[in-house]
């Protein structure tokens, strides 16, 4: 089930009470794409704090404050940790790797004991980082 | 390749137990490389290398948002890597070169024209990589904007510029300036306009997933020649998408991983799901997820939607692929279809140029740079290729899938001994060098990637080899040694899945000639591996990639190429000694010159070839690896023992010396011994074991390729052996005949006989006896064409099925039974005939019974006699006798009266009547008609 998006990620806490239900929230299960659900979300730096109109630097959003102020791990919407740390596409084996001359014939994680191969010992892991 | 950290140094060596040990990979120290001059002759991608190459796909977050630590929990953000504590090892400063902090400049980041050169990166000024939601649920997200972001460290801005709602302010790399048409600005925050939040989707349109895979050399098209674009023609799949397949079958997310545990078996939300490929070795827990073709098409979607996919097979059953023609294994028993054995890609996938053109990939040239400053270039013209009749097959898990190769040539270093051209700590193995240091001789020498004008030659060749030895050793700091710079090919058949062509287009649709049949394509038939219109010419500059089969098989394939059982890589020598980078044909990717499987046999004794010593000047026996299984005949427990020779040996006893005394005399199980007159080891068992040679050994150049492999012939189902390829697949070629196979031919059931008896045209039952083995015969020759199974049933007895022709079956119930005869052919059509049975109670045990006529003399059998002592018999002619006697049957002879009222025609009766005593007490009464037969009394 989907949550409604909590309020204080279309404005920064402390106004919602000032702007009172002027937005219209949709209903809750609605497919994003049929309603933009994620209309007028507030844009945020890693820290999760609002990016100031009047900010001139270091004012590139982030997923990671802005996405992640919803998805937070609570009323069924997974937090962005929680997506990151397991994903293959984000981790690219970061989450793999074995280490320097990782090869070992006589190990039993095939990883160690094939792909790793002698002579290869900066193949240290199955994925993307430690491969490259 | 870079080291990212510490610790981690593999294995430990147990002398005692001649076992490695992996070590523990817990504290995950950063390392450092202590200078910038050390990272440059050591490091060609970094992490925030990778950030600016590889991050123009490859989404954010992992190792481009933390540095990797024991837990998810304790990685340390890349923005706070110079003032937080990372793994416990303190902060990672400027003063700290590292692969987290230091990157090799490939892109001029800095523009003064040095891309050679180690940059700091300093995250708070660049961002990072997070995972960026966008890239993937954002319609009409800008590849090219967030490529040319992250080229050089807008790390933070390439999310703003990527979804395309600013524009790079120019300051650092976490500075833009937001479009107001996109970004609402209320004075007091920014808010994500309506426009933009409307093309977030839920599902990720495949546009994004093309933009990374499929579009003109990306990923995919390259590895593959997939392309998602065009009409039906090119992917029958078109309209469903990407997510149409890689959409997780448990639409509910019930079951989502959210740990970052590589152990788990859970997608995590935001993973598509995964299939299973060779050399996509990436969180292989999590493999086998995508939905099949035979989810949608067999089985109405399994768990997710089926996009009314039609059912082939009674397509596949009229074409005769679902027909037990074809053999699972290689010992001639048919007892596999094509369907079994084939993945639907690899007659669907066929790449006609029927909805547009197809290309893809066929080498990477690591030689030079491509024309954005990648390190290789996978984009000149003639590295590329049509895709038209350029898929193989190959085989993968006992099937065969379609396949294309992707071949890569990269300098590289044979000095084994003393030159650690890629600084890698290790003077011996593959030694390819760094890329980053061939871009730097190439610029120097104002070359580029040897394809680049469509020609390569030996003279060329020569000039690359003189320049990179000319200046290898600055660029390492390694200097004195030996160079021997030769060029490798690596080729690598990658699995096609993508492309699916209409059915009335696969191989097979217009029957069996289509593939078999000399130079049809599929199997066999010349295949590419050049780029369209490139001219490769050489003469020694080239080494194979590697050797295959426990170090005896020169090959310039990927050893991961294995035949169908999956025991032995396939060696194929398509540049090395070839002069050129050579057509292959199709089915030498497949099976081997000679067939060969593993020697599994134990042996009291092994005892090598003379063994031929490099000499040590660029070519060492370190690094050889010897491991023997050795089997206990008591336990049969089976224990392995390894060791990696550490040092060059000369002779058959230095070898043996570096083996170590475990090897020589400790271990229980067998000792290693040198023979210095004929150049030999010998691997001896001791009492109560056998040995043999492991398959990772380096059988070859210990002189044991024999103890590790061994001629295996391939049987065809017609029971025919072949030794190798050449012979196999001209039988193959011959296989176009569907009826030759039965194929089209129902079975016939003919019982030839029951008990011996053959079934009569009435249907009289067949008496047999209750309790006696009965044999049900088939008559097997009235199936000649195709593959047979036969097997009986009785209605005496439920469930029982006894398969065979010939068969032998005990009726254990008095009655009459109807015993069926089923034949069932290589197309799974059956055929019966049924036949009663009477089965009867055996004849009454004969306690008295007539046994013959000796001179003048019957004699009469007295049996089942209980234990006696005496016998008294009253013959029924009006004598009586007293035998006294223990044994059981007892003859006794007796001189009948042979009188006329005794006289029954032919024979004579008499009523015989014998008590049995044991002692004094009678224990039975025996009373029987015998019947002489005047023939035996004239």
């Amino acid at each position: 089930m989907r949550r409604k998006r909590g309020r204080q990620c279309l404005v920064p806490a402390g106004m919602a009470l000032a702007l009172g239900l002027a937005f219209s929230m949709p209903p809750p299960g609605a497919a994003m794409a049929a309603v933009p659900e994620h209309a007028h979300i507030v844009l945020r730096d890693h820290l999760g704090n609002p990016i100031s109109p009047s900010a001139a630097t270091d004012n590139a959003f982030s997923v990671k404050g802005t996405c992640g102020c919803c998805h937070d791990g609570t009323n069924g919407l997974l937090s962005y940790d929680e997506l990151e740390r397991h994903s293959y596409h984000a981790q690219l084996a970061a989450n793999e790797i074995r280490g320097w001359n990782a090869w070992n014939p006589d190990s039993p994680d095939k990883f160690r004991s094939g792909p790793a191969a002698k002579g290869k010992n900066w193949v240290q892991s199955p994925g993307h980082v430690g491969k490259w | 390749m870079a080291r990212l950290f510490l610790d981690g140094a593999g294995s430990s060596y147990n002398a005692t137990t001649a076992t490695y040990l992996d070590n523990p990979f817990t504290t995950m120290t950063p390392y450092d490389y202590g200078s910038l001059l050390e990272f440059q002759r050591r490091v060609d991608n970094s992490i925030p290398g990778q950030m600016r190459d590889c991050g123009e796909c490859h989404a954010g977050g992992g190792a481009m948002e933390y540095v990797p630590a024991p837990t998810p929990g304790a990685r340390v953000p890349l923005r706070d890597i110079a003032t937080a504590d990372v793994n416990g090892a303190g902060p990672i400063t400027a003063a700290n070169v590292t692969a987290f902090n230091y990157y090799v400049d490939i892109y001029d980041d800095d523009g003064d024209g040095n891309r050679s050169e180690v940059l700091y990166n300093d995250f708070t000024q660049t961002g990072v990589l997070e995972f960026d939601c966008l890239l993937c649920h954002l319609e009409g997200y800008d590849w090219e904007a967030r490529k040319e972001a992250v080229r050089h460290g807008n790390f933070d801005a390439s999310r703003t510029v990527g979804a395309g709602l600013g524009i790079l302010a120019g300051t650092n790399g976490r500075s833009v300036v937001y479009d107001p048409s996109l970004v609402e600005d209320n004075g007091t925050v920014l808010k994500l306009g309506l426009s933009v939040a409307a093309r977030i989707m839920p599902t990720p349109p495949t546009a994004n997933c093309a933009s990374c895979h499929f579009d003109a050399h990306q990923v995919d098209w390259k590895k593959r020649g997939d392309v998602w674009a065009g009409n039906a023609l090119n992917e029958v799949h078109l309209s469903i998408g990407c997510m149409g397949c890689h959409k997780r079958k448990d639409e509910d997310f019930s079951n989502v991983g959210t740990d970052g545990a590589p152990s788990s078996t859970l997608l995590g939300q935001c993973d598509p799901a995964k299939g299973d490929a060779p050399y996509s070795s990436l969180w292989n827990k999590t493999d086998n997820t995508v939905k099949t073709c035979a989810d949608c098409h067999l089985r109405g979607g399994d768990g997710g939607q089926s996009f009314a996919a039609p059912n082939p097979a009674n397509a596949h059953a009229a074409a005769g692929l679902t027909a037990k023609v074809c053999q699972d294994g290689t010992d001639g028993v048919a007892d596999a279809s094509h369907i079994d054995i084939i993945a639907c890609s690899a007659c669907h996938v066929r790449k006609l140029n029927l909805g547009g053109p197809f290309t893809g990939g066929a080498l990477v040239d690591a030689t030079g740079p491509d024309a954005e400053g990648r390190l290789a270039d996978h984009e000149n013209p003639y590295v590329t290729r049509t895709m038209e009749r350029n898929v193989a097959v190959s085989w993968y898990k006992g099937r065969l899938v379609a396949s294309n190769i992707l071949t890569t040539l990269f300098w590289r270093d044979k000095n084994d001994v003393d030159f650690d051209a890629n600084r890698d700590g290790r003077a011996g193995g593959m030694d390819a060098l760094l890329p980053t240091h061939v871009r730097t001789i190439d610029e120097i020498y104002g070359v580029g990637p040897v394809t680049e004008d469509g020609n390569v030659s030996g003279a060329e060749l020569d000039q690359r080899i003189a320049q990179i030895d000319a200046e290898i050793e600055a660029l390492t700091g390694v200097s004195g040694a030996a160079k021997i710079t030769r060029l490798s090919f690596m080729a690598v058949p990658f699995r096609v899945n993508h492309n699916v062509s209409p059915a009335w287009a696969a191989w097979g649709a217009g029957g069996c000639g289509d593939c078999h049949a000399p130079g049809a394509g599929f199997y066999n038939g010349a295949y590419r591996l050049k780029g369209e219109g490139l001219e490769v010419s050489f003469g020694g500059q080239v080494t194979p990639f590697t050797k295959a089969n426990a170090f005896t098989d020169p090959t310039d394939f990927h050893p991961n190429l294995k035949d169908k059982a999956g025991v032995r890589s396939i060696p194929v020598k398509a540049a090395f000694q070839q002069g050129t980078l050579r057509d292959v044909d199709r089915s030498e990717l497949l099976y081997e010159n000679t067939f060969k499987t593993r020697n599994t046999a134990w042996a009291d004794s092994l005892t090598s070839a003379p063994i031929t010593f490099p000499d040590g000047t660029t070519a060492t026996t370190k690094g050889w690896l010897f491991k023997v299984e050795a089997k206990d005949l008591f336990t049969g427990d089976v224990v392995t023992r390894s060791k990696i020779v550490g040092t060059h040996a000369a002779n058959v006893d230095e070898l043996v010396a570096a083996l170590g005394p475990a090897y020589t005399d400790n271990l229980p199980e067998f000792t290693v011994t040198a023979d210095n007159a004929t150049g030999t080891i010998t691997i001896a068992a001791k009492p109560g074991y056998r040995v043999r040679l492991h398959p990772q050994s380096s059988a070859g150049a210990f002189g044991m390729a024999g103890a590790v492999w061994t001629d295996h012939p391939v049987t065809a189902v017609n029971g025919t052996a072949f030794a190798g390829r050449a012979d196999w697949v001209a039988y193959l070629d011959r296989q176009n005949d569907p009826a030759a196979v039965g194929i089209g031919i129902d079975p016939v059931a003919v019982i030839a006989s029951i008990n011996g008896i053959v079934p009569d045209a009435n249907g009289t039952p067949i008496e047999v006896e209750v309790g006696q083995p009965v044999t049900l015969a088939a008559d097997t020759t009235v199936n000649t064409a195709g593959t047979f199974t036969y097997s009986w049933i009785s209605s005496d007895a439920a469930g029982e099925v006894l398969p065979g022709a010939t068969v032998s079956k005990t009726f254990s119930t008095v009655g009459t039974w109807l015993v069926t005869l089923k034949v069932t052919d290589e197309e799974g059509k059956l055929s019966q005939v049924s036949q009663k049975v009477s089965a009867v109670a055996p004849a009454p045990a004969a306690d008295i019974s007539y046994v013959g006529t000796a001179s003048g003399v019957q004699t009469i059998r007295f049996a089942n006699l209980p234990a006696h002592t005496m016998l008294y018999i009253f013959w029924g002619d009006g004598l009586k006798s007293r035998v006294y006697d223990t044994t059981s049957p007892k003859d006794v002879d007796h001189d009948f009266r042979l009188y006329a009222k005794y006289d029954k025609g032919d024979h004579y009766e008499f009523k015989v009547t014998a008590y049995v005593y044991d002692g004094s007490t009678r224990v039975d009464v025996k009373q029987a008609v015998i019947s002489i037969p005047k023939a035996d009394n004239p």
